[in-house]
This record gives structure tokens, sequence and C-alpha cells, in this order.
């Protein structure tokens, strides 16, 4: 494998990879020209509401709809009864209705739809809708749903276990009776909104052939577009995505039933009906990150070698399922792959509770079990008298690794990551944490913590791994990118571009990408698992390579030499044995297009990366690289308030190659912001299943005087199997903040947070607590 | 009013640096 060095000496003779070029859209974005879904109107476009359950679970007596159906302006309303009465789902178990048939089990459970001719009518008419209820006992609470007895949320799993994950590699129990030291840890992670600047919604239109085109902002258009048919009883066919500029979604805009109420909608009205949200909708009804529960035991030797690790993660998922399924078993054992913790036994449980379906968010259950791991890991390091960063070094993976389960480690910086952020923040330097917290004063401290992520996952769609991309040249010597992985804001079309560009040695003027289009793009798994650069991206590079091919192949006959002696360099291609003569895209392009009666000059490349379809223990490389981070924040928390405030930052990432460092710092800037205020400021809070907390006024998310000067450095690495060596960035920048947080709580005021978001009243009750327990010694 | 905004994707980084930038070759064209 290349070495650092020889990993910077070639990108130094690269032209577009390793360039910190703008976004390829971001003079459109910022001048207000790109057209969002809300942007986008289509004639005779009618608009839907969704009428919504106010209780939290009871059975439906009665739906009457005759008042809503009498307002002007409304063009129809539809229950169960207009609906194909299937159970559907992105993922088991399917529990979806279009509407509600029998019961509701959450506030905001979809009853019925109406279509008028404005948004605001049509919201008249959804509250004018009077549904009968037969109030049921409700349940809210994880672990009380899975007490025998407790309310059943679902016939069908009478346990409210929706999901039960196990894992076992080793023997845990045996080597843990051998352990040196044995600690235990619990953690909460809170319920965790995604606060996309744009709210979820779609436009879908009904044709004359049964058909449907939706748009709609999703990560897997190919996915969405499978569980939509099942759900509406149609043919694959019938069903075209097309996906529109995102206006944020870090893991909220999958899959969502609106789409199918839309559709139900414009089948009955013969119009294109839009759903868009309104911001209090969007945190209510909308798909949180579910809250998790950590219980972790795990031993060591007196060296600090981790012998076993004993870990218990509970869910609280919600009335229906979303993603989740694959969030709790990432929560479970991702880590397995970030420290050798030897032998492990691992159980996680799903449970349904009479709450909003939570679903994915960036880092995938993976931030939530670092957050708890790593702040377990700091209380550790303390107790056996080691550094929190040489503990870390002891026991993490390196370059060439196997874990547990199989993950082939083929590139890591995860020492490297450790060390830098650790030189950077002066983090061996820090002060001993107070015995007791003073009452009064501002505490400092610092806190590092580590993380890993995947850069693609295997078990997406069980057919297949990878990705497929063409490059396409056009008539008039453009080239077009079409790839199924769409860009959802993170810059994802500037890394293809600029991907593609390196392989042609074009401008990357020369160069657009296709919108994501079911009807035409390749089928593509999506953008999720931080598979974009290092999987699809890959595809673009040798869809590049195959253009570049083809076009010199052309150049050759249409220079009168062979094509070993064409040179294809900054948009020309030429030929030392032709001296004089040059041809440019357009002459390329237009010329294939006339010999080839229309057709174009396409490249095509797909990328199946070296992975495996676990087997029944859950053994077998699961992605196409794995990247790693250390983060340090250095806090001042508030003595007589409790309040915490993030002073400086630092980040060090290895995601192999950086294609972009102004994006890749971009990603890291924001996840960290992400992470530090799910550490700090963000809960959706509940009473009685009701959030009280559903606008932004109560629901506060960061500010630009909340997050500080964050510091981004990247240790290079050089993957065997990414684009030019590059790996992902979008997850693992968010995955190490939380803890790095409640780690520098730790060593600015001495106690140590159980749960996130640590508020100020709760990190003031931890200290009064402490100053009392100290005090009465 | 710049920081009455919220921002979701930048850690609020890129707006600051394009602000700065901006001032900058906006002065140097004075």
């Amino acid at each position: 494998m290349p070495d650092a060095t020889a990993a910077a000496s070639t990108s130094q003779q690269r032209k577009s990879v390793g360039q910190a070029v703008p976004q390829v859209d971001s003079a459109e974005k910022a001048s207000g020209l790109t057209e969002y879904l809300q942007d986008l109107t289509l004639p005779g476009m009618l608009h839907g509401a969704v009428a919504r359950s106010t209780v939290s679970h009871a059975r439906i007596r009665g739906i009457d709809t005759s008042r809503a159906e009498r307002l002007p302006g409304v063009r129809a309303v539809i229950t169960a009864r207009d609906c194909p009465g299937i159970l559907f789902g992105p993922q088991k178990p399917e529990d979806w209705e279009i509407l509600c048939r029998d019961k509701v089990r959450y506030i905001g459970d979809e009853v019925a739809a109406v279509a008028a001719i404005s948004p605001d009518l049509a919201r008249e008419a959804a509250e004018l809708i009077e549904i009968q209820y037969e109030e049921l006992p409700a349940v809210y609470d994880p672990f009380e749903a899975m007490r025998p007895g407790a309310p059943v949320v679902w016939d069908q799993k009478p346990d409210n276990v929706a999901f039960h994950f196990h894992i076992e590699r080793g023997d845990a129990e045996a080597a843990m009776s051998k352990a040196d030291f044995i600690f235990e840890h619990d953690f909460y992670t809170g319920r965790f909104y995604h606060a996309a600047m744009e709210p979820m919604g779609c436009i879908v239109q009904h044709h004359g052939d049964g058909s449907y085109t939706m748009w709609a902002p999703t990560h897997v258009p190919f996915r969405s577009r499978m569980t939509y048919s099942r759900g509406l009883g149609i043919p694959l066919d019938k069903i075209r995505i097309l996906v529109p500029p995102f206006g944020g979604s870090f893991g909220m805009k999958y899959e969502l039933n609106i789409n199918c109420i839309a559709a139900l909608l414009s089948r009955q009205t013969r119009r294109p009906v839009k759903i868009f949200f309104d911001r209090e909708e969007d945190i209510t009804a909308g798909h949180p990150r579910m809250g998790l529960s950590f219980h972790y035991r795990v031993g060591l030797t007196r060296e600090g070698r981790f012998v076993a690790k004993e870990t218990r993660v509970t869910g609280t998922g919600g009335a229906r399922t979303m993603w989740t399924p694959p969030v709790l078993s990432t929560a479970c054992y991702r880590i397995d792959s970030l420290y050798h913790f030897q032998n492990v036994q691992t159980e996680g449980f799903l449970v349904y509770t009479n709450l909003a379906p939570a679903t994915c968010f960036r880092g995938f259950g993976n931030a939530e079990a670092l957050t708890a791991m790593e702040t377990f890991i700091d209380t550790m390091a303390e107790k056996i008298s080691i550094s929190p960063v040489e503990l870390r070094l002891i026991n993490g993976v390196k370059t060439g690794d196997v874990s547990l389960h199989g993950w082939r480690i083929a590139s890591c910086g995860f020492q490297d990551c450790l060390k830098r952020s650790a030189e950077l923040s002066h983090f061996e330097e820090r002060q001993q944490p107070p015995a007791i917290p003073p009452a009064r004063g501002k505490l400092r401290g610092l806190g590092l913590a580590g993380g890993n992520h995947i850069s693609g996952n295997r078990i997406i769609i069980n057919e297949y791994d990878g990705a497929a991309a063409q490059v396409r040249l056009g008539f008039d010597g453009h080239l077009s990118i079409m790839v199924g992985e769409p860009d959802i804001g993170q810059g994802m079309n500037t890394i293809f571009s600029q991907i593609a560009a390196e392989v042609l040695d074009v401008d990357l003027s020369d160069i657009r990408c296709l919108p994501v289009d079911t009807q035409v793009s390749p089928h593509g798994v999506g953008t999720l698992g931080s598979r974009g650069t290092a999987v699809a991206g890959r595809a673009v590079q040798l869809a590049a390579e195959d253009a570049r091919e083809k076009m010199i192949r052309l150049a050759g006959v249409m220079l009168g030499v062979d094509a070993a002696k064409v040179v294809l360099s900054n948009g020309v291609a030429s030929s030392p044995a032709q001296p004089g003569r040059s041809l440019t895209l357009a002459e390329l392009g237009s010329r294939y297009v006339t010999d080839h009666a229309g057709a174009f000059l396409i490249g095509h490349g797909h990328f199946a990366p070296p992975t495996e379809v676990p087997d029944a223990t859950k053994f077998g490389n699961l992605s196409a690289a794995y990247v790693f981070g250390a983060h340090v924040a250095e806090v001042e928390v508030d003595a007589e308030t409790g309040s915490v405030r993030v002073l400086r930052y630092w980040a060090v990432h290895d995601s192999g190659t950086i294609i972009n460092p102004s994006t890749a710092a971009g990603q890291v800037h924001g996840g960290a912001a992400q992470g530090i205020s799910s550490a700090l400021m963000e809960e959706v809070t509940l009473k009685d299943g009701r959030v009280t907390n559903p606008n932004f006024l109560d629901y506060r998310i960061p500010g630009f005087q909340d997050i500080p000067q964050i510091h981004a450095e990247f240790v290079q690495t050089n993957d065997p199997y990414g684009p030019f060596g590059a790996k992902s960035i979008g997850e693992s920048s968010l995955n190490p903040a939380a803890a790095a947080v409640c780690n520098a709580i730790y060593n600015a005021a001495g106690v140590r947070v159980s749960r996130v978001p640590v508020t100020p009243e709760r990190l003031w009750e931890l200290m009064e607590t402490r100053r009392r327990e100290v005090g009465h010694d | 009013m710049l920081s009455g905004n919220l921002c979701r994707c930048t850690g609020y980084h890129k707006i600051v640096d394009a602000v700065i930038q901006a001032a900058k070759e906006i002065n140097s064209h004075a």
C-alpha cells in the first residue's frame, strides 16, 4: 500500500482532485436561484394536508369528513377506506399504513388527508375532520413497554419488541472472569431533531396511464420507489422519482409516507398534489433520532487492554418502523471495529412505544454508541490511572487489522488522529478536575474522544453493493454525470465533478451532474452509509476512465493516428504524430453523435467493493473503507448556573485522500456543530406523548454565538479502494463530538454526565449533588 | 442582522469566512 509520502507527491501532480474549489452550485445557492421543492409549482397543483391523531393510543370509532368536504376549495378527502390496506414499510417489521385503519398509535399518526386549492385551506379542512376515539392506555418508555402487562402497540408483537439484535464473538463471560478490572457504564442519548432548514415535503402527480411522478428530496430514490410501489400496490415501473435539490436532511429524508398520501390524493383529484410540512408538523410528526439507552460492562487487564465487553442497547423506536432496526444494530456493534474488545456479548432491543416513529440521523446509531463508550473509556482510564489517549492507543485498530466481526481495515489513521488532536490542544497538559465543583466561577476543561465510521455498507440493498455511473459526452462537448446517488446538499456533485475532471483533464465548468431520476439514472443504492465519495465516487472515476478511452479512440480515428499516440489534455485531444492539429471536446462530441445516428459517447463505470454479506453470526467485511477521527473540546462551565460554552475545538480526521479540502472541512465544521449541540442543547421533550417544544423558539438549535472556532485537520491515508484513495467524512465528522464535550465537562467540573443533552439544569443538579455528597463525608 | 439567522449545515464557519472575504474584496475595489 502506498504510504502517505507517496500520496502527497502524486497529489501535487493533480489538477482537480485535492483542490479547494467552491461547490459547483454555490453561486446559484448563495444568490437564491436554486429551485427547491417549495419553489416548484405545477399547473393545476393542489395542496395536501394530513389530519393527525390528537391522542397517543386509541381505537378509531368513526371519522366524520363531511364538514371538511363542504369547505369551498376542498377537492378531495381520503381515509383508510381509500387506501389499498397493505402493511408495508422500508424495514421489517412492515407496519406502515398509508392512513390508519383501526387504531392510532401516537399523537400525529396519519388518519385522513385533504387536497385543496391552497395550503391554508387544506390545513383548515384537515382540522374539520372529526375523529371519534376509544382511548387505550399508552406507553412511552421502552423499559415499561417491555414489562409484562404493558399496553401493546402492535398485536403482532405482544412484548412490544419490534426488533431484537444479538451478536456474540468469543466468550465474554469467561474472559470477564479473568479480567483484572471490570467496570460498568450507563448512558442515555435523547431524541434529537434533524432540523433541516427545509422541512419534509413532496409533490406527486398521477398520470392517465396509472403511473406517478414524485418530486421527492430523498437519499434513497430507488429504495423509496420499491417501498411506495408495495404500499400503493402497483408495479415498480409505475413510479418515477425525481430528486430536487435538498435544503438539508441529515438522515430525515429517506422514505416518507406522505409520498403515498399525496399519490392517493392526486389519483382522486387528477391533479398534482404538494404536501409540505410546516415547522411544527416537521418536529411533532416527523421522525427524530431515537432515544437510546446503553449499558456497558467492560473487562480490562492491568495494562489497559480490553478483554471483554457486554452491551445492552434499548431504543425508543416509536409506533412504526422506519430505518430504526439497522440504526439499532449499528449502535450495538460498529464500535467493535474501532477497539479490539476481543470477546463481546451484545443484545439490542428496538421497542415500540406510543411516540412518533424515529428514524436515522447522521451517525446512524454509531454517534450515540460512541457518546456512551467514549465517555466510559475516560472513566476507565482514570480508574486504572492511564492517560485517556494511551488507553485508546492500546486498544484502537490499525491499518491491516481485521475486527472481531470480520471487517477488514485496509487503511487506518486512528492513532495519528488521536496523537495529532492531543498535540494541537495540548491535551496532556490539562489540569486535574476539581474534587468538588466550586460554587462560583468559570471552570475550564479539555475533553477528547475518538470515533470511526464506514464508507458504504454491504447490507443496505441485500442483492448487491456498490454503485454505477455514466459519463456522457454531449453534442456540444459538455460532459454529464449520471449516478443513482443524489447530492443531499453536502456537495456530492462537486466531488463527482472533480473526480471526472481529474480523469478527463477537463475544466470543471465542462461537467454537470444530472439530477437523479429513477427513470434514467443508474439503479443506485442511494446517498447513505457515508458511501457517496468512496463508493459512488469510485464508480464515477471508472466511468470517466471509460469515457476517456472512448474519446481517445475517436480522436485517433479523427486525427488519423494510433490511439496510443493521442494525448487528452486541458480539454483538447492532440497527437505528437500530427503536430498543429487538435480537437476540442465539442468536435469530439458532435462527431461521435453524427457517426452514431444520435447516440452519445458514454463512459460506463461500476464499482463493487470487496464487501461480504454477513453470515448467520453477522461475520463479514461490511464496508468499502473505514474512517476514523478524534476530537478535542475545550469548555467553560459556569459553576453557578451549570451552563456550558465550548470555547475551542479541534477535529482531526482520517478520510483518506481529501478530494476537496474546503468541502471536507465544511463537513467537519457542520458535523462538529451538530454533535456539540446534541451534547448541550437539543432534545425533543415530551409530556404524555406530546412534544412540548414543537418550534424553533422552544427547540433551540445553535446560532452563531453557540459554535466555537473549529480547527479541522486531516491525516492523509491512501485507501486502496476509494477514488484516488478517498474515504468518507459526512458522518464521522459528527461521531466523536458529543463525547468530547462530555469529557471536557468532567475535566472542568469534576462530574460525570450520563445522558445528553447536558442542559444547565442537569449539570447544575449534578454539581449540587456532588457538593452535598462531599460535604457530608 | 446575520447573527439572527439559523444554519444547520456550515457550523457558521463558511458564512463568517465568506463575509470576511467579501468585505476584503469590496474594500479593495473602493
